[in-house]
């Protein structure tokens, strides 16, 4: 038998609420009108930043997934190839931004791991994208995909610092269950 | 709310990769690599990179081509209207100079893929 992880039911609630706030944040970004398809402002890795100040890894990661899922749901994506670029570069820069958090400990704020966190999915996207589809030509939309990127993470990494040392909804996670199992 | 260490160096880390990129993007894409030369003698093609004097026959007569510092210009030609020496030099890919009188054609080309669409996308 395989040993069960359990995670609280509270814990759960938290999640989901997160979660929701993140289909939310996709519904708001995907009616914001874009002069390329492939160019994204990231509204909801906001959840996925307050997330790694409140839940372990793996529940940051249950999260995401849930969070993947919805976009590909609301944006009509789900079954596209352009879901598997979204969802690639989303698990991937989560697993950067977890090592991050964890590492950088006082010597990083979430602006810094909401900038690493957009380029390396932005990066993996473009990889992605000259591999499945376009071709070197992607190469070119490369550098105005990457300043969009940076410009609109600093700013959601300096709203979710903020929002994390303000908010007493997440201060109170944080003293229930601690910031890691 | 400060920002810290590890941010500075991760926001100067992302900017080297922009300009990695944009370099790689557009650096290259927009340096013009050779002079192609069409005569009814045959078609020739020259690195820009490279300084050169050429003499290319024409219906009329031997046509003197100069590339220096990246420019092609005609410096002499056998025809009467002389259009093609006016053209002046051309260095950006695309660009071009014809005599037709003397049924010469020179055409700057990029190494590279043809400009982007993005339309396509």
């Amino acid at each position: 038998m395989m040993k069960q992880t359990r995670i609280p039911s509270d814990t759960l609630n938290r999640i989901a609420l997160l979660a929701g706030l993140a289909f939310l944040l996709s519904a708001v970004e995907y009616t914001i009108p874009k002069p390329l398809p492939f160019i994204r402002l990231g509204l909801a890795n906001f959840p996925i930043l307050i997330a790694l100040t409140c839940f372990s890894p793996p529940q940051v990661l249950l999260l995401v997934v849930l969070k993947i899922l919805g976009q590909g749901l609301i944006q009509g994506t789900l079954f596209s190839y352009t879901f598997l670029l979204s969802a690639s570069g989303s698990f991937s820069s989560a697993l950067v931004m977890i090592f991050l958090y964890r590492w950088g400990g006082k010597r990083i704020s979430l602006i810094g791991v909401s900038i690493a966190g957009a380029l390396v999915s932005n990066l993996i996207q473009i990889y992605l994208a000259g591999f499945l589809i376009a071709g070197a030509a992607v190469a070119l939309i490369g550098p105005p995909f990457l300043i969009i990127g940076l410009v609109s993470s600093v700013f959601l990494g300096i709203l979710a610092q903020r929002f994390v040392q303000t908010s007493r909804w997440v201060k109170n996670v944080q003293h229930m269950d601690g910031t890691a199992e | 709310m400060r920002p810290r260490l590890l941010d500075y160096i991760i926001l100067s880390g992302t900017l080297f990769i922009i300009g990695i990129f944009s370099f790689n993007a557009y650096g290259k894409a927009l340096t013009p690599e050779e002079c192609i030369i069409t005569s009814p003698k045959g078609t020739w093609v020259y690195p820009l990179s490279k300084d050169s004097t050429l003499a290319v026959d024409g219906t009329l007569g031997v046509m003197e081509i100069e590339i220096h510092d990246g420019k092609v210009r005609v410096v002499f030609s056998p025809c009467k209207e002389k259009i093609c020496i006016q053209t002046g030099a051309i260095s950006k890919t695309g660009t071009w100079i014809a005599c037709v009188p003397n049924r010469v054609f020179l055409k700057i080309e990029g190494k590279g893929d043809d400009e982007t669409d993005t339309d396509s996308f």
